[in-house]
């Protein structure tokens, strides 16, 4: 019954769409031109963003509009969750944004691609040069197969503009009072916190109240340092006899169950909003904050020389964290637009507007190597991108690997540091998350 | 349409009310006023639910085709340990936003009806405004107070009680009470204007004559107030506990459910299920739950109320 009024609906938007023949499923081979955009006559292009995009978009917007007159952009913000409860199925209607930002993982990637809502951008990607210049294993997140059903390989549904590696920042100020330097490995981070810790600073800066990001990110940082990139990878990606149960990550659990007992997050985390932490963390509390670089802008506007960024490097040498090209943006396969929508995704993504990305601290994917900081921090941040890029290896985030690991991670890690669970429960319900939707997956 | 010509009205001042007289033939054509109302919520409520229904049984991601499955997701309804807590918290929840609003109410109303207040109507509008102020903004203004630099803090430190200050939303031990203290405080409000209403109906001879058999406050309320706001509190009930289990707001805008699982209500998960993590056949599931189980628990209060007449 379900299925036959879903495809008496598909039937019924397939004839609509077959009226109105605007179902161009050509691939581009050049960049889209400023007539073929004003060919399509006076017309709107429905964005939707996260609202960590706006300051980027206050300086695309105009400048589109004024490359391409006969458009008119029609941007709808969200905040993130709020994002994430309704892009899909607003890609889902018969009006859906032409352009919009969306995550990787199963939960959201996957359902468009499954259900076919977004266009392929292989051939966007090349005709724009877009994959020149950044490492080519950026896009596995955002390769799918045609079914939707598994990542890491397959046509590229989506691109990002700038690189959000996770990092630890840290105080200037409070590094230079005790006598330290910026850490390069797991090891000088311990032996900072611990002399920050006997100094009586707080060493580490957290808010945690929506179950992140100590489960997510602070706990990604610490798996990345002891795990194999391919094996978390893998992890990640549910390839068949992965396993959450390995040295690595009990290594990375042992460390943050450790940190939570010396006291290291200090009191109340759990009760702390995240935006509350990077507000006092830049009002000068605590010696460092794990977390992505995308807060490295408003620790800038606070001051964009009072703090400092940096990735680990792993036992290879190289920096490893997680990472991507930052949050992916898509275009609609139903879109009536679609060479507006390629002209308005190649100009956010092009070298030329990559210094609009960095005038407000953020990491461009294009020209990361010759855009101007805004600051110290952004130039270390900047930096630390580069050496990614060149040499370093971007592991998946975690909460990918199941619809529900968010939670399931969140709540776990909490539980750990508050003495609610121990180490070997903590890898069982994760691997119990993971082995039952690999069963669903099966099954799709 | 005609209007339905009245022989005994007359005489009792009504001649301007339709009155349809047993001798009338029923016509079918008066049903069509009903129409608008019954298709509106036909459409609107009645449809989903069977829509809800529907997706029940199936594993959905909203979007892509619906597969068939049967009852697993009511089987993992009632077997998954998580939703079991979730439900359980759900219950809990039910102390908070009924019963201490109720008894809260009750209590205020007890006084009143003894001693004269002045600036009653003040006191009512100040008690009540918790009632009315947008949910986002009590859950923000409340994080703040509940916050580890917040007032409560401060005040135990003050009073050197430093040893138990906690990020109240934030402690296992106490981020579900300080929750449902929050629903205490938005709840408390309306139970006191539904009782408050009720207790001005109440007969003063009821009173009087309580008084004068040698009553005092206790037996006096017990006796004449309680058994008089039967019918409020009955309606006071149904609301708050179908407030209570249809919790989200204040979760949402406060712990998101944490820490652990120790704030997570049915309709965060269902919400998640719904929109987050794209399991809409399971997050349905809950929700046929979550009314049924609303529909019981306001079914026996009404009838648990009504009995007593």
């Amino acid at each position: 019954m379900l299925r036959r009024t879903f495809n008496a609906m598909l039937a019924a938007s397939a004839a609509t769409l077959m009226m109105l023949g605007a179902v161009s499923a050509q691939d581009i081979t050049a960049p889209v031109t400023p007539e073929e955009v004003a060919a399509l006559g006076d017309i709107t292009l429905r964005v939707w963003a996260d609202a960590g995009e706006q300051a980027m978009l206050e300086k695309l917007v105009p400048l589109y509009e004024q490359t391409y007159p006969n458009v008119t952009v029609e941007l709808t913000l969200k905040g993130w969750d709020d994002l994430m409860g309704t892009v899909v199925n607003a890609m889902n209607s018969n009006t859906p944004p032409d352009v919009t930002n969306g995550n990787q993982g199963f939960a959201t990637m996957g359902t468009m691609v499954r259900a076919q809502l977004v266009r392929p951008l292989d051939d966007f990607i090349s005709a724009y040069g877009i994959d020149q210049g950044v490492p080519a294993s950026g896009f596995s997140s955002m390769q799918w197969n045609d079914e939707g059903t598994a990542w890491g390989q397959g046509k590229i549904y989506a691109m990002g503009g700038a690189t959000q590696p996770l990092g630890v920042f840290y105080s200037k100020a409070k590094l230079e009072e005790l006598g330290l330097e910026a850490p390069q490995s797991i090891e000088d981070l311990q032996a900072a916190l611990a002399a920050a810790s006997e100094a009586g600073e707080q060493p580490i800066m957290l808010g945690n109240a929506a179950q992140y990001p100590l489960g997510s990110h602070v706990f990604g940082i610490l798996i990345d340092m002891y795990s194999s990139v391919d094996e978390v990878n893998a992890w990640i990606a549910g390839t068949e006899s992965s396993t959450f149960d390995t040295p690595g990550v009990r290594k990375a659990l042992e460390t943050l169950s450790a940190w939570g007992e010396a006291g290291y997050f200090g009191n109340g985390y759990d009760g702390r909003s995240m935006d509350d932490a990077v507000a006092s963390f830049g009002g000068g509390e605590g010696v460092f904050f794990l977390g992505g670089s995308f807060n490295g802008a408003r620790l800038a506007a606070i001051d964009p020389d009072a703090f400092g960024y940096t990735l680990l490097r792993g036992e290879s040498g190289e920096y490893v964290t997680t990472g991507t090209f930052g949050t992916p943006w898509h275009i609609s396969s139903k879109t009536q637009v679609e060479p507006a929508a390629l002209a308005f995704l190649g100009m956010m993504l092009s070298a030329d507007f990559a210094q609009a990305y960095a005038d407000v601290s953020r990491l461009p994917n294009a020209n990361l190597e010759t855009v101007t900081p805004t600051g110290s921090m952004h130039e270390a941040q900047l930096a630390a991108a580069r050496a990614l890029f060149a040499d370093g290896d971007f592991v998946g985030y975690l909460d990918w690997a199941t619809p529900t690991m968010q939670r399931t991670m969140g709540t776990q890690a909490q539980m750990l540091l508050a003495g609610r669970t121990d180490i070997d429960s903590f890898i069982a319900a994760v691997q119990d998350d993971w082995s039952t939707y690999q069963a669903e997956r099966q099954e799709q | 349409m005609t209007e339905v010509p009245s022989r005994n009205a007359g005489g009792h001042g009504q001649a301007e009310k339709p009155v349809r007289l047993s001798g009338e033939p029923f016509a079918w054509r008066h049903l069509l006023y009903l129409a608008p109302g019954l298709a509106l919520y036909a459409l609107f409520c009645l449809w989903p639910v069977i829509q809800t229904i529907q997706f029940s049984f199936h594993r959905w991601d909203g979007i892509t085709d619906a597969r068939w499955v049967g009852l697993r997701n009511y089987i993992q309804v009632f077997t998954s340990a998580q939703t079991l807590t979730v439900f359980g918290n759900g219950l809990i929840m039910i102390i908070f936003y009924a019963v201490l609003p109720v008894l809260i109410g009750l209590l205020i109303v007890a006084i009143m009806t003894r001693i004269r207040i002045r600036l009653l109507s003040v006191f009512r509008t100040v008690l009540f405004l918790p009632q009315i102020l947008a949910t986002v903004v009590v859950a923000v203004a409340w994080r703040w107070i509940y916050a580890y630099d917040g007032p409560i803090n401060a005040l135990l430190s003050a009073v050197g009680l430093g040893s138990l200050s906690r990020a109240w939303l934030g402690d296992f031990d106490t981020a579900l009470i300080s929750v449902g203290l929050i629903g205490t405080w938005i709840n408390f409000g309306l139970c006191m204007v539904l009782f408050i209403g009720g207790a001005q109906k109440i007969d003063t001879q009821l009173y009087e004559a309580a008084r004068l058999d040698g009553a005092g406050p206790f037996q006096e309320f017990m006796a004449v107030t309680l058994p008089g706001l039967r019918g409020e509190i009955s309606i006071a009930l149904v609301l708050t506990v179908t407030n209570a289990l249809r919790n989200f707001d204040i979760v949402w805008n406060t712990t998101s459910g944490g820490p652990g699982t120790s704030t997570l209500v049915p309709s965060y998960l269902i919400y998640e299920g719904a929109f987050i993590t794209r399991n809409v056949g399971f997050a349905a599931a809950a929700s046929v739950v979550l009314t049924v189980l609303i529909l019981v628990l306001t079914g026996v209060i009404t009838r648990l109320m009504r009995s007593e007449d």
